[in-house]
């Protein structure tokens, strides 16, 4: 009962959709699961979420502020090509929704409604050119 | 039961629950020690005639022992077994807060269910933050349908698959074989959750249907003695007394489960299942007096 629980809420709180609240109910079915598992398994299976909360409070946060650290969540972060890029074509041949548009020589763009982030084009990059945004600073 | 097992089963330990001092025979759970001296501990999966397995986790308690040194744990009354000088709290903070959240996650899991309404209600939980688990249904995944049907039926049920994806079933999700209509598992779920109906055509349950052999009178032969009405144990066959004073015995097919009680019961023959031969009926063990007035 307690794992689907804890595994929506966390979801929510990936796609930006998260409130002080859920952060309120993942820490009591954490403590409920702790508290009240029958075996082993299900007492320590909130472990993870519960030392998260405790070291990387902060980074739940700015999850709730809409801004995602790590340029993990898909729903928080955008990929952007900066001024490093040199016209390659590399990632536009790469993209697997034709989401990039740009010419040889000429710095390449990315349609943000095309882009599923993937994040291919970051990976392919010679130049470093392609950054994570996410709202409040750049990785 | 040899000597030795009926000694120790006699032995008594005294513990005390909720501060009262109560004596308890070794071998017996905590909730039923409370159940018996009026102490309220709730549960869902809990059935006298059926093994615990501990699985609503609702009847948790507080147990502590003056040897534990102050450590006190929390667990389920209905596989804690007693054992001498243990003190239990049924109702402290602790508990109640432990129940609380338990109650929360099934009222989510199980937004429709009355049982789970009220003990929320009881326990003052209103809608909280959780999430409402859309088109779920009210099974709590307590066990009591699949430990009814292994203990006293056909072990044609059980639970499938692990973890969040966890259900009550057959393997492939198709109706189970071995079924055999009993309808135990819908009289122990808690929630109400398996849908089961009885009507003319048959027993419907876990998609399937069993046809029910209804046992019908020939108003010819029928005596009017009363013997099957005493006999029925649904209470379906009955006596009544026609307009020109004749008594005339009839059955409503509508409830009439089919155990064929009354066959046997009838001194001159005239209840019959037209759709169970004799042979039938007394492979299914049906007492059969045969009267000369009847025939096969």
């Amino acid at each position: 009962l307690g794992l689907p629980q804890l595994s929506g809420l966390l979801g929510r709180i990936g796609q930006g959709q998260g409130t002080a609240q859920d952060l309120q109910a993942i820490e009591e079915v954490s403590q409920t699961m702790t508290a009240c598992s029958l075996c082993g398994l299900g007492k320590s299976a909130a472990n993870p979420v519960l030392s998260t909360l405790r070291y990387f409070r902060e980074e739940y946060e700015e999850h709730l502020q809409g801004r995602c650290r790590a340029g993990v969540c898909k729903a928080l972060i955008r990929y952007e090509i900066m001024e490093a890029c040199t016209g390659c074509l590399l990632c536009i041949k790469a993209c697997p929704v034709q989401a990039i548009s740009g010419s040889k020589n000429v710095c390449h763009r990315i349609d943000q409604a095309l882009c599923t982030r993937c994040g291919i084009c970051r990976s392919i990059c010679q130049y470093e050119a392609v950054s994570v945004q996410s709202p409040g600073g750049e990785r | 039961m040899t000597d030795s097992m009926v000694k120790a089963s006699a032995k008594k330990v005294t513990l005390r629950i909720d501060q009262r001092t109560l004596q308890a025979e070794t071998g017996a759970y905590v909730l039923e020690v409370a159940k018996k001296a009026g102490i309220e501990i709730p549960t869902l999966c809990h059935h006298p005639d059926l093994e615990s397995i501990g699985a609503c986790r609702l009847c948790l308690v507080e147990v502590t022992h003056p040897q534990w040194r102050g450590w006190s744990g929390l667990m389920t009354a209905c596989l804690y077994p007693v054992a001498e000088g243990l003190e239990i709290f049924t109702r402290s903070p602790r508990v109640l807060e432990a129940r609380r959240g338990i109650l929360r996650l099934l009222a989510a899991r199980c937004p429709q269910s009355k049982i789970i309404g009220d003990l929320a209600g009881e326990y003052g939980i209103t809608r909280g933050r959780l999430l409402v688990e859309h088109g779920a249904d009210e099974c709590i995944l307590c066990g009591l349908c699949t430990r009814v049907c292994e203990t006293y039926a056909t072990y044609a049920i059980a639970t499938c698959s692990r973890g969040s994806a966890k259900r009550i079933g057959s393997l492939g999700n198709t109706p189970p074989q071995d079924c055999v209509g009993c309808g135990a598992c819908a009289a122990v779920c808690p929630t109400g959750n398996i849908a089961a109906r009885f009507n003319s055509s048959g027993y419907h349950i876990w998609q399937r249907t069993f046809e029910t052999p209804i046992c019908t009178i020939r108003r010819e032969r029928c005596l009017g003695c009363g013997r099957c009405e005493e006999r029925c144990p649904f209470a379906v066959a009955r006596v009544v007394l026609k307009v020109n004073g004749e008594k005339v015995a009839t059955i409503d097919a509508e409830h009439c489960r089919g155990c064929g009680a009354c066959i046997g019961a009838c001194p001159s023959g005239a209840i019959i299942q037209p759709r169970a031969s004799w042979i039938e009926l007394l492979q299914r063990g049906v007492g059969l007096s045969i009267h000369q007035g009847g025939t096969l």
